[in-house]
Parts: C-alpha cells; structure tokens; sequence
C-alpha cells in the first residue's frame, strides 16, 4: 500500500469518525484566518490562494480539509510525529504554536477558497499552446 | 629560444625569485617597491612568511591615485600581451570578462587597443562582480558550448569568482579563466601558487614562467576546456610576462583537440545493430556542441529511430518536438543507443568531471556530489525496466561523425523505404502524444490563472506564443519558478534551455543570463530570464552590464519576496519542533522593506516596468519587453508572484 492510499484511508476514515451534524468548532474567523494564513506559512506551499503551489487545497477533494475536526487533527499530527504518514514537507502545528481557535480561523479562510481553473478553451493563449504543439518540426526552428 | 630571449628570462626569473622571497621585508617600515625586491634574507624567517603585509604608502597611491603603473620595459613595442591576443582569436574566444584588476592591465590594454579591429575577438566585457564574469561564462558556455575567457585578478579576484567556478565545475561549462599575478605589488594579492585555491574544483591549471609557455598554456587550456570532460581551466599569467617585449617571436598555430571516438571497426558493428533493429530508439543526453545535437538529429533521422530527449532539462540535446522525439509507435525497442546517457544496450558515455575530481582534489576536501560513492544496494528490476548493456567510455559526440558514415554505407535502397515508412509512423505517434501531453498539462496550468500574486504557470504560458518564433533562450534556471516551459514550449536548439546552477547555488542566474545574452547578442537571438528575486541580489550588477553592453536579456521578476525555499524549510522545522511557524520569516523573506526591482533595474540603465500584481497585465507586459530586447535594450518586468 502507497503512502497516499494510507494517507487517503486515514483521513477518510476520520472525516466518517466525525461525521454528524455542525460542529461549534466550525466558527473560525475568515478574516482572521487570512492574517494567519500567511502569518504561519501556509502559503508558502499551498498559494496565497490555494491553487498553486506544492499542494492545492481547492480542487482536490481533500478529506483532510472536508470537516475541522479532520483537519485540527492533521495539523497536530503531521510532520515526523505520526510514523504511518510521515512527511518531510508539511509541518506539525502544535496547538502550543497555533491554538484551536486560531487553526479554527485559518480552516474558515481555506474554505472561502473557491476554485480558479477557467476552461482551457476560454483561454486564447491556452489555445495557442495547443495549436503550437501540433505543428509539424522545421528545422532551426 | 633566442639568446636575447634567453637573456630576458633568465633576468625575469631572477627578479620574479628576489619578489617572491620579499614578502617578509614588505612588512617592514615603509619600504620602497624596488627596496623590497632587494631584500630578500629576511623572507626566509617563517614568522614573517606567513604575516600579510598591508599595501605600504606608494601601492595604495598608485592603487587608489592617478599614480601610472611601474613599466618595467618602459620601450616594449610588441608586448606579450599583444601576442596572447592573437592567441585567443586564433581560438575564436569571442569574450572576455572582467572586473578590473591590475595584475591584468597589460592583457586589458591589449584586447581594447591592439589588431586591426581593437576589442573584438575577444571584446571586453565590463562585470561589476567577479562572480558575474565567470557566471557569464557559465551561460556562455552552456549556449555555446565553447568557453569565453573571465579574467580575474590575483587572489583576490579568484576569492571572490570561486562559487561560481565551483558551478562550472560541476556543470563540465567549458571557461578559460586568466588569473593575473603581480608579485611585484601589493603581496595580499599574489600568491606562489595562485591556482591551488580553485585547483580542487577546476579541470586543468598552468602557471606558464616565459611568453612561450604562456601562449601554449592558453591553447592547451582551451583544448582541456573543450575536451571531455569539459570544465573551467585556469591560467595564471604574470605581469611580466603579459609586459614583456616579444620581439619577432612568432605565435604558434592552435590544434584543435583530438577527442577520441569510437573507431572504424567499432563504428561499423554498432551502426550494423541499428540498421538491423525493427525499432531502434536513440536516447540522448547533454553532447557536448551545437554540433553533436546536429549529428545526432541526423544519425536519427537516417536511421528512422524514435529518440529521447534531455533539451527540457539543459542544454545541447535533441529538440524534443522533433517529429522523432516520443516514445514512437511502440514502445518495444529492440536496440537502443544512448549518446551521454544510459543506460542502454549501447551507452557512449565519455568521462565526466566526476571522473577527475579524486586527481584534482589534491586537498582531499571530496565535494559531496563528487565523492566516490559505495554502490547502491541491488534493488530487483521491475518488470519493463530499463534494459542494461554495454556502456563505452568514449565521447559520445566524437563517435558520431564515423557512426554516420558507417550508417550511411549501409543504407541500401530497401532500407531507406521501410525506414522512412517506420519513421512516419513514429512521426505521427509522437504528435500525437505530444498534443496529448500538452492538452493535459494545460488542464493543470489553468489552475489559479487569474490569482493575484500572479502564477507562475500563467507567465510561461503567456510568454510562449510571443516567443514561440522568435530565436529564443530560456538561460535562468526554472526549477523554483515551477519549470512549466518543459510542457508548454518546443525545445529545439541546442541552447533552448540551460538548465539548473550545477551545483544548486544561488546568485548564478542574473550572470549567467548576461553571459547567454553576450552570445545572443552576436546571433539576433533573445534570452529569457525568469529571474529569482533571491538570485538577483548577490549579484545585480549583472543588469549594468546587460545595459552598457546592450544584452538583449528580458528579465521577469518572480518576487515572491522570499528566498522561499528557506522559509519553506524554516516552517517545517519549526513546526517538527512544535514552535512558533509564524517566526521563520525571519532571515528567510525579503520583506520590510519590499524590494523595488523596476527601481533597481532604472539605477543600473535597464528599463523596466512593475510591480504587476495583476496577471491580466502580463501580456502586454511582455510585448514591450520583448520588442525592447529584439532592439538590443534589456528589460525587467518586476512581476509580483505566487511563491511556486
């Protein structure tokens, strides 16, 4: 088994534990969440918007960004402290360095996040691209 | 040699032991030039052997006034330097670049006064930094695959361009690098054995003691330069010997080197497996010229292989929108030929730097990425792996030419038609595929397109339709700026892109755009710089010398304020430590206050525009730059960015 399908297995089966109704802890601040969003770095791997980067959080369907508690939960843990999904990029918050309230506050500003990916062919330049990579080779060309 | 010739060295040699042994009574109150060439018993008390003099009153007058330089053959009329000159056009070296520096003056003033056409072949180039000019060798030498030669002054001048040495060494970038050495001036700057600071980290040195050596030197350092494993090769040239009256000594005609290649027999046997393969691939690594990636597009197309390609990842490899570049109409190779890559069932692989780093690292400092290495433990070869054959220790490039023409006998008439049958079949395959590839890259790509900061794949995709007919070169490394060209461009020439600073180091791209931009400028070609906001600052000055030499280099910011791969590493740490990931800004952004790079370009003579925060901007942006460029002006975009 990959390291993605137990990340995946994991998370899905956390974010089925905390199933259920609304949480309290879903009433993070957005407007805060932003100062701390850049504050703390997320946007160093994930874009100042989540769409870029090293990982995008919109788009993807992420588990791990689909109920707080799931999401707390991989903050806490990620990082070299949990052996079955070590990472060596995203980095452990401990609740010392960012409070749930805080952390709380940066989901409700990551779920504002709405995807940015227009059609390809609504983009002239993307359809320029397309047709350039069609074209036959000409030599010193 | 000529008795007068004779005579001049002998009294040289006897000058050159009185200065090197005089450094101890440089120390002393006050002594003259010539009083402490004199004195030459004290030098052999250790103590004082080891102490650094500093410059005595007249060395800093003449180092810091209008003060004329010492001549020490004040009736010369044909100076060495004229003769080394004629030496370095003899080779074709186009460039020379420098930041001043005395121990040098004579061969300067030689280069911009002397022949027939005074500063050209080589023309000086003017670098503010002598990390600039050896980078600039650097994009040179990766676009060209020749050297051109940074000159460097004394110990000081090598101190200061040793970084960037270090990244040519590790790239194999041909350079001949001219460290001057004045034993006669200020002793700080000399040393006995100049070259030993970089020998551990460059191909080749000589210290040449008369005129003649001197010129030989320098050919034989363009030779080792150009000759795998290509590498920067150092010189060291006194100022006497640059200073000195040649007389009627005539320069000696330059051989090209003799790079050995597969022979006849061999040629033929492996040119027999091609022929008889029923779908033979050709795999192609970094050659070493122009002319090897042409060799190699021809040897493909006579043969009707499919072919694979590094162009996307660095420089002189096969233009990978060639209709034989792809994995072809099937993927069962009978026969595949690797040309400086393996493995395969045939690897010509000539030696690379690793291959002399244990002979040249005399001081055994064993530089990580080139330390003999225990192997690998045998891990099973998956199904479909790589097959492993035979790899040959010889230079790829050389072999080709005599691998052609073996090829080329053995064509018969029924060979041609089924290979150009196979070859139409590949051709299509690989268009295919190569569509395929971009429609689904650019379903990727289009993710955050209208994100303020801007994407990075946005500025790869708007600039390719308006340099896609252009004559371009992509010479900043890509990989932090998200490398997105590898998908969305064509990579046909040898210089299309030239890949990562081969050493990891930051600070390389800004010279080394400059140093592409030197041969762009000669070529009606344009450079692409994607530049780093972290790269620029070790070395701006670069941008002066894009201006003052009209490189046409179009710089854009990728400011995302940061050397943000260290804050990336900053956080994690942090993080891993359970403290606070809202400090490790600190010592890895560039923030507080934000750098003015339009600001910047203006104070050096580059125009510009920015900070562009808006990607709907870009484009016309662009139009502008690259117009100013077409016309010989650099240009900078500040573009504010995503920080990946």
């Amino acid at each position: 088994m990959t390291l993605s399908s137990k990340l995946a297995i994991v998370f899905l089966a956390l974010a089925a534990a905390f199933a259920g109704g609304a949480s309290a802890q879903t009433a993070g601040d957005p407007a805060r969440g932003k100062t701390l969003y850049f504050d703390h770095g997320c946007y160093g791997c994930h874009g100042y918007q989540g769409q870029t980067g090293a990982r995008n959080l919109v788009g993807t369907n992420s588990p791990i960004i689909a109920k707080p508690e799931v999401f707390l939960f991989f903050l806490r843990q990620r990082g070299n402290f949990l052996p079955m999904i070590p990472s060596t990029a995203m980095p452990r918050f401990s609740e010392k360095a960012l409070p749930d309230p805080q952390a709380l506050d940066i989901y409700a500003y990551i779920k504002t996040f709405k995807l940015d990916a227009p059609d390809v062919a609504s983009i002239p330049v993307m359809g320029q691209i397309e047709a350039s990579a069609a074209r036959a080779y000409q030599a010193g060309r | 040699m000529s008795n007068d010739a004779g005579a001049r060295e002998l009294g040289r040699r006897a000058f050159l032991k009185g200065a090197a042994t005089g450094t101890a009574a440089m120390a002393t109150a006050a002594p003259g030039l010539a009083e402490a060439r004199a004195r030459t018993d004290e030098a052999a008390a250790p103590e004082a052997a080891v102490a650094a003099p500093p410059p005595n009153a007249s060395q800093i007058a003449r180092e810091l006034s209008a003060s004329p330089p010492a001549s020490l053959t004040p009736l010369v009329t044909r100076p060495g330097s004229d003769l080394m000159v004629e030496v370095l056009k003899q080779m074709g070296v186009e460039f020379a670049a420098a930041n001043p520096g005395s121990s040098f003056e004579a061969l300067q003033e030689s280069i911009v006064n002397y022949g027939d056409k005074p500063n050209t072949m080589p023309e000086f180039i003017t670098c503010l930094h002598e990390e600039t000019a050896v980078d600039m060798a650097s994009g040179y030498g990766r676009a060209e695959g020749k050297p051109m030669v940074a000159l460097l002054h004394g110990t000081l001048g090598l101190q200061h361009a040793a970084m960037a040495i270090y990244q040519a060494y590790y790239g194999g970038t041909p350079m001949l690098i001219i460290a001057g050495r004045d034993d006669g001036f200020i002793q700080a700057h000399t040393a006995d054995d100049m070259a030993a600071m970089v020998r551990s980290f460059t191909k080749w040195d000589a210290h040449p003691k008369t005129l003649p050596e001197a010129l030989a030197a320098l050919q034989e350092g363009y030779r080792q330069a150009t000759t795998a494993p290509t590498g920067p090769v150092v010189v060291v040239l006194d100022t006497e010997v640059q200073k000195e009256e040649a007389g009627d000594f005539a320069v000696p005609a330059y051989r090209p080197p003799v790079i050995a290649g597969l022979d006849a027999a061999a040629a033929r046997r492996l040119a027999e497996r091609l022929i008889n393969a029923k779908n033979p691939r050709i795999n192609v690594g970094r050659l070493r010229t122009p002319q090897g990636v042409r060799q190699a597009v021809q040897l493909a197309e006579l043969i009707g292989a499919s072919t694979s390609s590094q162009a996307t990842v660095g420089p002189m490899s096969f233009p990978n929108r060639h209709a034989s570049c792809g994995p072809g109409a099937a993927t069962d190779y009978d026969f595949t030929l690797g040309l400086e890559i393996g493995p395969a069932d045939v690897a010509l692989m000539g030696p690379t730097i690793a291959s002399i780093a244990a002979t040249r690292d005399k001081m055994g400092v064993a530089f990580g990425g080139l330390r003999a290495k225990p192997s690998p433990p045998t891990a099973p070869l998956a199904p479909m792996a790589v097959k492993i054959g035979e790899t040959i220790g010889l230079d790829a490039e050389a072999s080709l030419p005599g691998l052609i023409a073996a090829v080329q006998i053995l064509l018969t008439a029924e060979r041609r038609d089924a290979i150009a049958k196979r070859a139409a079949l590949t051709a299509a395959a690989n268009r295919k595929a190569n569509v395929e590839g971009v429609r689904k890259a650019l379903t990727v790509k289009r993710t955050g397109w209208n994100s303020s900061p801007v994407s990075l794949a946005r500025i790869y995709a708007e600039l390719w339709p308006l340099i896609e007919n252009e004559d371009w070169c992509l010479a900043s490394p890509s990989v932090l700026s998200g490398s997105h060209h590898r998908e969305l461009w064509a990579h046909n020439k040898p210089y299309s892109y030239l890949g990562l600073p081969p050493a990891g180091g930051i600070g390389y791209g800004a010279g080394a755009c400059a140093g592409a931009g030197l041969a762009a400028r000669e070529r009606g070609r344009i450079i692409i710089n994607i530049q780093t906001d972290g790269d620029m600052n070790y070395a701006p000055g670069a941008l002066w010398t894009e201006a003052h030499h009209g490189l046409p280099v179009l710089s854009i910011m990728h400011n995302n304020r940061a050397w943000h791969q260290e804050l990336m590493f900053l956080t994690f740490m942090a993080g891993a430590r359970g403290r606070g990931t809202d400090r490790a800004h600190i010592g890895s952004t560039l923030r507080n206050p934000f750098i003015d790079y339009r600001k910047m370009a203006e104070a050096y003579g580059v125009a510009g525009e920015g900070p562009i925060e808006d990607p709907a901007l870009l484009r016309a942006a662009f139009k502008r730059g690259i117009a100013s460029v077409k016309a010989g002006r650099p240009y900078l975009i500040d573009v504010i960015t995503q920080p990946r």
